[in-house]
């Protein structure tokens, strides 16, 4: 299916890429440049920092800001209040009012703070963001979300920055069928087999960032990542065939030479 | 004052001033300011008057995930 006739739609708007991808962690601009392109990606993160004030001012945004949609995340944020001015400085900055929700519960592992997390969307839908919740595997909080105004839910298939692909298929799947909001699989991705079996599983898009940026060949591992991303999507829509326990010979049975 | 966490030696009367002061031209793109956790619209930086007590965050996007 071309990709054009089967967009992602996302607070009212359309994309012809299902995968959206990270800006951090490559080891040059170049190979971001160059690994962004391959992806064919539309929307790529960008996170919000202090500005350093003794000079070196290149700007990121500039460089990235007119090929590709910006959307800024509240990365490294811990409560509602840092997440909630993060998302306002995010909007002032880059003249967007998406937002990749992210508060963090906890330090080792990433998590994210639920009880936080349902917080802080709700304000930021009142206050008229476009809000996309990293959020737990778990189809209540996902639910819940989506309740309290959340454009997307972006699950995590294992900890962020693990590599660790899709640790609970199951519920992965069970959150794409039962969400009324698109479920974007994030964090986690090791490899292109992981972002197919997201895509699989019923995922709307996937976001990946250091699964590109740390592999061997960003370039290359960004084309594998949207082959995955477009053949999982190919084969959630054509409905693979059920898991037996026994052979099921594929040739006809009759006719056998010799019978 | 206290700008991005650090103590500001000299307080500065405006936004404007205080960017003016880090070399941050009014027309640089991509920036934001917040005084005391709420943000300060680009247009309003002439015009908002900083105190010695004020807290500022000056921010920009960078790489992320």
């Amino acid at each position: 299916m071309a990709p054009s006739s089967d967009p992602l739609r996302l607070a009212g708007e359309s994309f012809a890429s299902r995968l959206l991808v990270g800006s951090a962690g490559y080891p040059n601009q170049q190979v971001l440049l160059d690994a962004l392109e391959t992806s064919g990606a539309e929307i790529v993160t960008v996170s919000i920092r202090r500005m350093r004030l003794d000079g070196g001012r290149e700007s990121l945004a500039e460089l990235l800001g007119s090929r590709w949609r910006l959307l800024p995340n509240t990365a490294g944020c811990a409560t509602v209040r840092d997440a909630v001015l993060t998302a306002e400085l995010a909007r002032e900055a880059l003249g967007t009012s998406w937002i990749k929700l992210e508060i963090i519960g906890d330090r080792e592992t990433l998590y994210p703070d639920v009880e936080q997390l349902l917080a802080a969307t709700e304000t930021l839908v009142r206050e008229g963001f476009v809000v996309l919740p990293y959020c737990n595997d778990d189809l209540v909080t996902c639910l819940k979300l989506a309740d309290r105004g959340a454009a997307a839910v972006m699950p995590l298939g294992s900890p962020i920055g693990s590599g660790g692909g899709i640790a609970n298929p199951s519920a992965i799947e069970r959150i794409a069928a039962r969400s009324s909001v698109p479920v974007i699989l994030d964090a986690g991705i090791g490899t292109a087999s992981d972002a197919a079996l997201a895509m699989e599983l019923g995922c709307a898009a996937v976001l990946t960032n250091t699964a590109i940026a740390k592999a061997g060949n960003p370039p290359l591992m960004a084309r594998a990542m949207r082959a995955a991303v477009e053949a999982g999507r190919a084969a959630h829509l054509a409905g693979r065939i059920p898991k037996r326990n026994h052979a099921e010979p594929s040739s006809p049975q009759l006719g056998l030479v010799g019978a | 004052m206290k700008v991005n966490g650090a103590i500001e030696p000299e307080p500065a009367a405006t936004v404007a001033a205080l960017l003016e002061r880090h070399g941050i031209a009014a027309w640089t793109k991509f920036v934001a300011v917040a005084v005391n956790g709420v943000v300060v619209r680009r247009d309003a930086w002439e015009t908002t008057a900083l105190g010695p007590d004020d807290e500022i965050e000056i921010i920009r996007p960078l790489e992320g995930g």
